[in-house]
């Protein structure tokens, strides 16, 4: 299994802090987008527009640190050819990095909905669902980046289950509101943006779980994407 | 002297040797005999010290002569280093305990942003881990965007308040020292609760100006319809009338600046990117107050064409207080001068008139809302006693600083400093 002080096991001093380096700017990264998630659903509950295009035009950052951790982890393979627990860094790393920038790609997206939704003036639901699915799903951003942070794989595959009650609360959310819309016809502009958000909401928890999957892949080298029950799964490998 | 003395019975012993041997027939023998004795002797003394010395926690061999001196000594030095390091221990973790028990949250950062060490209160607020986070870069478990500049800036001579993500989010207060090498000790408190007291007294203050407002319209109309056709009103209701307007004037403007003020307060801490053209805006504030005060025109100096970054009508309502002040708190041909200079690392924004002045007694309370200096003579000019408190919010906002200079009697110089990192 792999370890914290791993990384700093290799003779080249340069080859540890590159690696770090991509760690570090990874989770630096990931802040960024967590915040950016958590400011426009708030943007969105409180109908401020202002903070909505503020979080639209920060998107462009996001984007450069998804370009530069891509170049760098391009440079280590080219240069240092890592094998093992070094290749599955920069190959987990190259994967999260993906993952966070859609996460802000999707928390944009938010904003938008955000300043739509504003705009159209009181909603019937009163943003119940999209507080609710928002909090739940950046309590699991966060511990997902935790878990790459402190190759946590516990945590990691708990933030994998806890996607499914993601899942299932978009459900009943997308029930609800379809509700809405039959009880009165002229609520349904409003609520298909909230639809959209919460889609949106919803892709973040996928997202999340996927950057958690990425975790039990880096600690243990096990790919335990599309499997049915991934504590099952790891229970086989580990009785093989 | 031991050593003489262990060495002169050494000497001794194998003279004795050579003796008896001479005595039986050949002295070599003899004196090789008592040598060899000695060294069996030593070594062995030798071999017990040195048995004793790999694990000193056993109690010393008791051993004869010299050797039993060493012993004593290296016995006895051993002894008061450990009790020295017994209590330096204590004390250390004395120390770290009470670091521990802290309310406040404790977190000792290595040079290179790794933690060395965090108490309980840390672990709760940050959401650390103890002893598993030791080693792990601080900034990335705390993952705040504005935490990690704050730590890169190598700034800290504010603290940093933020809210933390995560399961609960709480609004952290940051106090940073750094000591050592480049080490840091981070000190954080809960201000939770303060921050939302404070968040609920300026929604408050916004909520009741908004309330207030609507009926306070349909009051200030009715009262022009009726003063719109005074002459058909009896006489004594016309002057009641007229005083009411003029108050409900005073209101208006009143709820107007509150209004105003809790706007600024609520958008403090948002970054201003907007490119404000100083020079413009005096030139417009010149235009405005020809139109208030025809033979009184605002002096301008304007000596640098910078601009700086901020909220134009932000910085517009700061500058035209200062001036509308300038020109309330001056005699009817008193004159007011405003100047835009860049000096060394700043530049400055002077409003200087030639008014009744200040008494320097006075400048800490000026800033605060409805402070008046005198009651009297404020209410006659229709201020609203919120003028300067709306100038510090907009100075803070924009990272400027608001200078007083003023003597009773010799006029006033109010200076807004901005330094010049704000404009890029």
């Amino acid at each position: 299994m792999l370890k914290q002080e791993d990384y700093k096991q290799h003779i080249s001093e340069q080859f540890n802090t590159e690696l770090e380096e991509i760690k570090n700017h990874l989770l630096e990264m990931g802040g960024k987008v967590e915040k950016q998630l958590i400011e426009a659903v708030e943007a969105l509950v409180s109908r401020n527009t202002s903070v909505a295009e503020e979080i639209i035009s920060r998107d462009h950052e996001v984007n450069q640190m998804e370009m530069r951790i891509d170049d760098e982890c391009a440079t280590i393979l080219a240069r240092r050819q890592p094998a093992a627990s070094d290749l599955r860094l920069v190959v987990s790393v190259i994967k999260v990095n993906t993952d966070i920038e859609r996460i802000g790609d999707e928390a944009a997206k938010i904003a938008r909905q955000g300043i739509r939704l504003a705009d159209e003036g009181a909603s019937p639901t009163n943003f119940v669902e999209i507080r609710h699915i928002g909090s739940h799903v950046a309590s699991m951003l966060h511990k997902a980046l935790d878990a790459f942070a402190r190759l946590d794989m516990d945590l990691a595959v708990d933030v994998v289950k806890e996607d499914n009650d993601v899942d299932k609360e978009y459900g009943s959310a997308m029930r609800s509101l379809v509700t809405f819309m039959m009880e009165d016809q002229r609520n349904i502009g409003p609520i298909l943006n909230e639809m959209w958000a919460l889609r949106s909401l919803e892709r973040i928890g996928d997202h999340a779980a996927n950057i958690a999957e990425h975790v039990v892949y880096l600690v243990r080298g096990l790919d335990v994407r599309h499997q049915e029950s991934i504590e099952e799964y790891i229970e086989q490998v580990d009785e093989r | 002297m031991e050593w003489l003395s262990a060495v002169s019975k050494v000497f001794f012993f194998i003279a004795a040797g050579g003796l008896l041997g001479w005595y039986l027939g050949d002295p070599m023998v003899g004196v090789t005999v008592a040598a060899l004795a000695v060294v069996f002797f030593w070594s062995r003394q030798m071999w017990r010290l040195e048995h004793w010395l790999r694990d000193t926690s056993d109690s010393p061999p008791d051993v004869p002569g010299i050797w039993g001196e060493m012993v004593a000594r290296v016995y006895r030095k051993h002894r008061s280093a450990e009790t020295t390091q017994k209590r330096l221990q204590s004390t250390v973790d004395y120390l770290l305990d009470s670091f521990s028990a802290m309310r406040d949250g404790v977190v000792i950062v290595h040079g290179n942003g790794a933690i060395r060490w965090c108490n309980e209160a840390a672990q709760r607020l940050l959401g650390l881990q103890h002893p598993q986070d030791i080693g792990q870069l601080i900034t990335n478990l705390v993952r705040l965007p504005e935490f990690n500049e704050y730590l890169d800036s190598g700034d800290y001579a504010e603290p940093l308040v933020f809210e933390t993500t995560g399961g609960t989010r709480l609004n952290l207060r940051m106090v940073v020292t750094q000591f050592s090498d480049g080490d840091t000790l981070l000190f954080l408190s809960d201000v939770t609760e303060v921050v939302r007291t404070e968040q609920m007294r300026t929604d408050f203050v916004g909520n009741v100006s908004h309330e207030l407002r609507t009926p306070l319209t349909v009051i200030t109309g009715y009262l022009e319809t009726f003063l719109g056709d005074v002459s058909s009103l009896p006489a004594p209701y016309a002057r009641g009338l007229e005083q009411m307007a003029g108050q409900a004037r005073r209101m208006e403007s009143l709820l107007k600046d509150l209004l105003w003020l809790s706007k600024i307060e609520s958008t403090e801490h948002r970054v201003k990117n907007d490119q404000v053209d100083i020079p413009a805006l005096l030139v417009e504030l010149a235009d405005e107050i020809s139109s208030i005060y025809p033979d009184r025109p605002l002096q301008l100096e304007i000596s640098c064409q910078e601009g700086i970054l901020g909220e134009y009508r932000e910085l517009y309502s700061a500058v035209s207080n200062l001036v509308l002040n300038g020109y309330k708190y001056s005699g009817p041909d008193g004159r007011v001068f405003a100047s835009w200079r860049a000096e060394a690392g700043c530049i400055r924004l002077d409003v200087v008139d030639q008014g009744i002045g200040i008494d320097p007694m006075q400048f800490p309370r000026l800033t605060e809302r409805f402070y008046r200096v005198d009651e009297s003579r404020s209410l006659a000019s229709g201020g609203t006693g919120l003028g300067l408190a709306i100038v510090k919010h907009v100075a803070t906002a924009h990272g400027a600083e608001l200078k007083i200079d003023s003597k009773p009697g010799q006029g006033s110089t109010f200076s807004l400093i901005f330094a010049h990192t704000n404009k890029r």
